[in-house]
């Protein structure tokens, strides 16, 4: 096997927008980058964020960070750190303005102002009423960025490494990290990047569920590579959810649909949601529905073979009413139910989203760890941005339009971060002696292995898993049993056989690395998921009910802590939240509600 | 590059994009209709799978038309793969 080093200041491994933004301010200080992608660049999945980016522009109507910094602390449902939450607030007017100096093409006011929008939990004045903070490029504002932030990229010579899927992170014998192994596809040669900085910038993995809004390519491979170099993951029982993905598929229908008059229906036909919200049934909010639905699931009332889906029946609405208020929710449905929803319902699930965990980091996007002492440090040459590091800002939930903030935000800081360490740290720090020994142990396995099992069966074993005990609604003897389940599915998942031995394209060979990275995400969830005995935000437990004492289950003396899962013998720690903002008053703790 | 390496190669493209929407779509149509096209509509496809997913988006789910004539074809074929599959619903 050829394996050659390449040599770099920093190298970034993800091309979406907190990859690019990061590259901006290296190569723009001079530094060699580079940048590696599975896909061309402006293929990432930021594409997906179609909704906006807040910043507290205060164009349309008076908006101020505070209330901005605030929105997003309750958002967080106080698990967010009130240090990092007030950077990225504070900077996201800056973050917004450097894109409209690269060219991005945001909506206008008459007098050429950004245009800005309202959003789910923006508000004025300390949650007093709604506030007008979402800056958008029509429906197309994550697209719009990355072909912004591309174009400045190319111009400031960054180096892009195409099709190229990131192997492991090599650390020395300190534990600092000094580059990453790579595989490049057209070739299937294995290089290291030794570099003196090492940025993951590599999204979010909610493929490991059945059911996912996340495009094929969220396999959460920056946090495989963390974990296997002995690095925790942070907080990676809080995912978000929507509740009607198309089941199978995963391929969202928007609210309106129940808005129009849409039904929710159960196995025998019944709406049940008059049973859980007797007044706004259909139209109750997104958690009361997704848990809603979860509960006629795990009750035996889903419907389908295997009885895990409900339906959303439109069919006794005209189909003129249909054709003109929901445009598009026919072709959605017809594309990826198979149905047509004038003639049959649609089954769909709670469908995961987003990921408000990853991999630890401080406010300056650098990789934190715990040094053993009971204290945290710099992991040296390490950082991450966007939705793989966790800083924490959603903490248990994420504020709408937050995502992008993040990415831009914690990108910048990740990059200016990497350039003032390097300014600091002129040479390389030698490569270890097994440098690529990780990488090429896992593929000489992958290559020699007979007998093993296939990755789609191991990937259907996951994402099942997840789905079936880790959903949006979660109860104590399905988290229990899903921790055995899930430690089952790892032994498939580190005994994978692929049948291509090939070099050149062996994409067999990409997806089984890619799935021995989604296993360690599944692991982390899952165990995360089952100790937090609390009900926060995202994370609700039938078991942690809203009581006088626990206000909706949240149970700040004992969990008012973020979890670090760490890989060797799947242990758990805390460590405290950060409560403490850099220069304004704590926003105090408070019962979640709007 | 050998045909399946080719083929490998443009299996990733179809399924590695930035929505899930068109993961689905073009790894679908890869599999099941991509040998039974003439060479004429293999490239064109080809083509279609190097366009950005907001470009492909609007043209497969009918909120657009396609004006490339060459490609338009095949887009039609996309959206008859979906209706096919209600109406076997």
């Amino acid at each position: 096997m050829n394996i050659s080093v390449l040599k770099f200041d920093a190298v970034i491994v993800g091309a979406g927008g907190a990859g690019l933004r990061s590259a901006i301010q290296l190569s723009e200080a001079g530094l060699k980058t580079a940048v590696l992608s599975k896909v061309f660049p402006t293929r990432s999945h930021t594409v997906a964020a179609q909704g906006g980016v807040a910043a507290a522009l205060g164009n349309s109507e008076e908006d101020n960070w505070r209330w901005h910094m605030y929105d997003t602390v309750k958002g967080s449902d106080w698990l967010g750190d009130q240090n990092a939450i007030e950077y990225m607030c504070k900077k996201a007017v800056e973050a917004v303005v450097d894109l409209e100096h690269y060219g991005m093409p945001f909506d206008r006011t008459d007098n050429g102002r950004i245009y800005q929008r309202p959003f789910g939990g923006h508000m004025s004045n300390f949650g007093e009423k709604p506030v007008r903070r979402s800056c958008a490029a029509a429906d197309r504002t994550g697209h719009a960025m990355l072909h912004a932030m591309y174009q400045r990229n190319v111009k400031a010579n960054t180096q892009f490494f195409v099709e190229w899927m990131a192997l492991d992170l090599i650390r020395d014998s300190e534990g600092a990290v000094v580059g990453v192994s790579a595989l490049e596809m057209e070739t299937g040669n294995i290089a290291v990047f030794h570099a003196r900085a090492v940025i993951f910038a590599t999204g979010g993995a909610g493929r490991i569920f059945a059911s996912s809004t996340n495009a094929f390519i969220n396999t959460g491979d920056g946090l495989g590579m963390a974990a296997r170099a002995g690095i925790p993951l942070e907080d990676m029982e809080f995912w978000q959810f929507h509740p009607t993905g198309v089941a199978g598929a995963g391929v969202l229908i928007t609210e309106g649909v129940r808005g129009e008059g849409g039904i929710l229906r159960n196995s025998d036909g019944e709406r049940f949601m008059e049973r859980y919200a007797p007044t706004a049934k259909d139209l109750a909010s997104r958690d009361v529905v997704s848990r809603a639905t979860a509960t006629e699931i795990k009750e035996g009332r889903g419907c389908g073979p295997n009885k895990d889906y409900v339906l959303l029946d439109i069919t006794h609405l005209p189909p003129a009413t249909i054709m003109k208020r929901l445009p598009g929710i026919r072709e959605i449905s017809i594309q990826f139910a198979s149905v047509d929803p004038i003639k049959a319902p649609i089954p769909v699930v709670p469908t995961c989203h987003y990921q408000m965990g990853g991999i630890p980091t401080n406010y300056t996007s650098r990789v934190v760890a715990p040094n053993g002492n009971g204290d945290e440090e710099v992991v040296s040459g390490f950082y991450a941005a966007g939705e793989c590091a966790c800083a924490s800002v959603h903490g248990a939930n994420r504020l709408g339009t937050n995502s992008l903030l993040d990415l831009l935000v914690f990108g910048k800081s990740a990059g200016d971060s990497a350039v003032a360490d390097l300014k600091a740290e002129k040479a390389h720090r030698p490569l270890p002696a097994d440098a690529e020994d990780m990488a090429r142990s896992r593929i000489a396995a992958l290559d020699g292995r007979k007998d093993g099992t296939s990755v789609y069966e191991a990937r259907q074993a996951i994402a099942r898993a997840m789905q079936d005990h880790a959903g949006v609604f979660r109860f104590a003897d399905l988290l229990r049993q899903g921790v055995a389940r899930i430690l089952e599915v790892e032994q498939m998942a580190r005994n994978l056989e692929i049948k291509d031995k090939s070099k050149v394209w062996n994409t067999a060979r990409i997806e089984a690395l890619e799935t021995e990275n989604l296993i360690e995400v599944a692991k982390a969830t899952m165990i995360s998921a089952e100790a937090r005995k609390e009900s926060r935000g995202a994370h609700v437990r039938d078991d942690a009910p809203d009581t006088p004492e626990f206000p909706n289950g949240r149970n700040d003396k004992d969990w008012l802590k973020h979890t670090l899962w760490f890989r060797e013998g799947n242990r758990i720690e805390y460590k405290p939240v950060c409560m403490t903002p850099l220069t304004v008053e704590t926003v105090a703790l408070q019962t979640r509600s709007y | 590059m050998e045909d399946s390496a080719v083929f490998s190669r443009l299996r990733w493209r179809c399924t590695r994009r930035a929505m899930l929407e068109m993961d689905l779509i073009l790894g679908e149509f890869l599999e099941k209709e991509f040998s039974g096209l003439s060479p004429e509509d293999q490239a064109a496809f080809v083509e279609l799978a190097d366009c950005d997913d907001m470009k492909l988006w609007p043209w497969v789910s009918g909120q657009e038309e396609c004006d490339d004539m060459r490609l338009a074809p095949v887009v039609v074929m996309l959206r008859r793969q979906a209706a096919q599959r209600a109406g076997a619903a």
